[in-house]
Parts: structure tokens; C-alpha cells; sequence
């Protein structure tokens, strides 16, 4: 039964290094996130309700790790090299396809941090509204209006009218 | 039941999340088949969301450094906990101000300075006695001044299995 929930959780190690990834940018700093995610997961397995999301309940952890190292950077600065990222990205496809989710992720870097939060969970993660308000600490309906007013000023982003402000983009 | 001059962003999406009850559903594609212009704004959301999954996709192909696996091959979750401090990331290993870690260290230390101060504070009492100090103390009129007791000490052979002289034998 252990040997199930194991593969279950390295299933989800890909998925948690891009969300590490996605908070700060330095790849060796994302995977001792990870480390320590799993670390702690795996301390705390017993918490873990079978037929709930794992991925969802792993990114709670995470995000908890993140934030730990965050405040503690903030208040010893030199024992910490992390910083806040906006976004690391890897793409793959044919040309089109790759220069269509280029122009995506200089539109999502040009997105507020909340907005980019609730965005990359639900609509890159796959979470469903209720496991990001769990993941972010904020009420459903938080989630539900900041992701609408997310994918706004994405299209915004990415269709700008001319002489309007947002189509400026910026290379995260 | 929505119609379609309720069908805003918020709906929208929830139609496109798979949110939404099977009525409403119903109520959101009649409206898409009635109005090119929200079939239109449901298509460009619909292409934003694929664009969105094809963020950081190749980061999943990685392959997954070793270190990150071994920690669940070792499978004994108690085990990790205990270890935990030596698998800790790099930026994790200081122990922080009260944290748990700092904490056992501290204590530790501490039962550590009181052991050596007793052996220290004993030794000199003893030494005191054996030159020649007043050979009896208040409730021990023999214990601490008896010299056989001092012996040990006195010729160097003190070591923590050396029985304490707290009484008439040593």
C-alpha cells in the first residue's frame, strides 16, 4: 500500500519542480524545494486523504516550504538566495506553436503575481478551483474572480488594442 | 438556469473549467450556437487555455534529478524524520532561531556545561579537603574529609566510573 502512495508522489515530482520552477527561478533552488517538499510529505503521508488530490495537497506543501524560506530570507538575508521569481519556462512544439506560447509567456510575465497564481494552477496545473483556493490560502470565490480578471488582461495582452496600455510585453 | 444575456467572463469559465451544473452547460452551448460572438470569445479561450498547458511543458520531460527519487526509495518515513537534518536542502541546514533543532543542540549544551562545572566543583572540593581544610562538614562529619576518598583525585586517576565519596565509602 506504501509502495503505491511512493509512486504516486514520484509521479508528481515533475509537476513539482515546474511549480518550484515557477516560483523562483534558479533550478537548483527549485529542486531543494522539492527536496524539502518531499521530505515533509513524506513525514506527514498519514495527513494525506486517499481520493483527494495529491498534486494539489503536495503544492500546499510546497508553497508552505517557499513561503517558510521567503520569510526567513526576508529576515536573515544573507542566509538565503532566494528571491520572488516571475517565471521560468521550457517550450516545446513545432515553430508556430513554439512562437504562440512564447508570445503567451510574455504576456503571462506581464500578469500581477495574483493573477499569475491562480492562472498557472488552474489553467497550466489542472487544479480545479476549490484545491488552488487550498493551494493560495484565499476563498473560492477569490480564486474564481481573480482567474476571470486574469484571463482579461491576458487576452488583453496578447490581442492589444492599439494606443491602449498592456501591449507593452516584457521577456520574464 | 442561465441565459445568454447572463453569460459573463465568470460563467464563461466555468463552462470552460467543467464548473458549471448540466443545466447550465445546456444553457451555454444554446448560447454558443445562437451567438457567433461568444462562440468566437469561447474559441479564443479555449486556444488561451491549450497555449497556457504549453507553459513550462518541457520542464516534464526533464529528467528527475536522482537525489529527488532516492528520498522515496528510502521508504521508512520515521526514519526521515530523524534524518532530516542531514537531507535537508543547503539553504535549509542552518538551524533557525527556535527551531526545534536549535533547540535540542541548546539543551544538549547546557546538560554538557552543568556536568563539567559538577566534576569541576566536586575535584576542587575534594582537593580543598585533602590539603588540609576542616575535616568535617555539617551533617557529614566523615564523609567529604576522609582522605581515602580524595585518593583517586589526588593521584590522578579521576575518571567518570570513579565512584563519588559522599558518604563513608568510597
Amino acid at each position: 500500500m506504501m509502495d503505491d502512495v511512493l509512486g504516486l508522489l514520484e509521479a508528481e515530482i515533475p509537476r513539482l519542480r515546474r511549480y518550484a520552477r515557477y516560483l523562483v527561478r534558479d533550478v537548483d533552488m527549485a529542486d531543494d524545494l522539492v527536496q524539502e517538499a518531499l521530505v515533509r510529505a513524506l513525514s506527514n503521508l498519514d495527513k494525506w486523504q486517499r481520493g483527494t488530490n495529491l498534486r494539489s495537497w503536495l503544492f500546499v506543501i510546497l508553497r508552505n516550504v517557499y513561503i517558510n524560506e521567503l520569510r526567513r530570507a526576508r529576515s536573515h538575508p544573507q542566509s538565503s538566495e532566494l528571491q520572488p521569481n516571475d517565471m521560468a519556462l521550457g517550450v516545446q512544439g513545432s515553430q508556430e506553436w513554439r512562437q504562440a506560447v512564447v508570445e503567451m509567456e510574455k504576456a503571462f510575465a506581464s500578469l500581477s503575481s495574483e493573477h499569475k497564481d491562480v492562472l498557472y494552477l488552474v489553467a497550466v496545473e489542472g487544479l480545479e478551483y476549490e484545491e488552488a483556493a487550498v493551494v493560495l490560502d484565499i476563498p473560492v470565490g477569490t480564486v474564481r474572480s481573480r482567474l476571470s480578471r486574469a484571463r482579461v488582461a491576458l487576452r488583453a495582452l496578447m490581442h492589444p488594442v492599439p494606443g491602449e496600455p498592456g501591449g507593452e510585453q516584457r521577456t520574464c | 438556469m442561465l441565459n445568454s444575456r447572463m453569460m459573463g467572463e465568470d460563467a464563461i469559465q466555468q463552462y470552460l473549467g467543467g464548473e458549471l451544473p448540466p443545466p447550465d452547460v445546456a444553457a451555454v452551448e444554446s448560447a454558443l450556437r445562437q451567438d457567433p460572438g461568444l462562440a468566437a470569445r469561447v474559441q479564443s479561450l479555449q486556444r488561451q487555455n491549450k497555449q497556457l498547458h504549453g507553459l513550462c511543458a518541457g520542464i516534464l520531460q526533464e529528467p528527475v534529478p536522482e537525489h529527488l527519487i532516492s528520498i522515496l526509495r528510502d521508504t521508512e518515513p520515521a526514519a526521515k524524520r530523524h534524518s532530516k537534518a542531514h537531507s535537508l536542502p543547503r539553504f535549509f541546514t542552518a538551524p533557525s532561531r527556535g527551531s526545534w533543532r536549535g533547540r535540542v543542540i541548546t539543551g544538549r549544551r547546557i546538560r554538557e556545561t552543568w556536568a563539567v562545572l559538577l566534576a569541576l566543583l566536586i575535584g576542587i572540593g575534594i582537593g580543598w579537603i585533602a590539603h588540609g581544610a576542616p575535616t568535617s562538614f555539617a551533617g557529614h562529619p566523615q564523609g567529604l574529609g576522609d582522605s581515602r576518598c580524595a585518593a583517586p583525585i589526588l593521584d590522578g586517576q579521576f575518571a567518570a566510573s570513579a565512584p563519588l565519596c559522599c558518604g563513608t565509602h568510597c
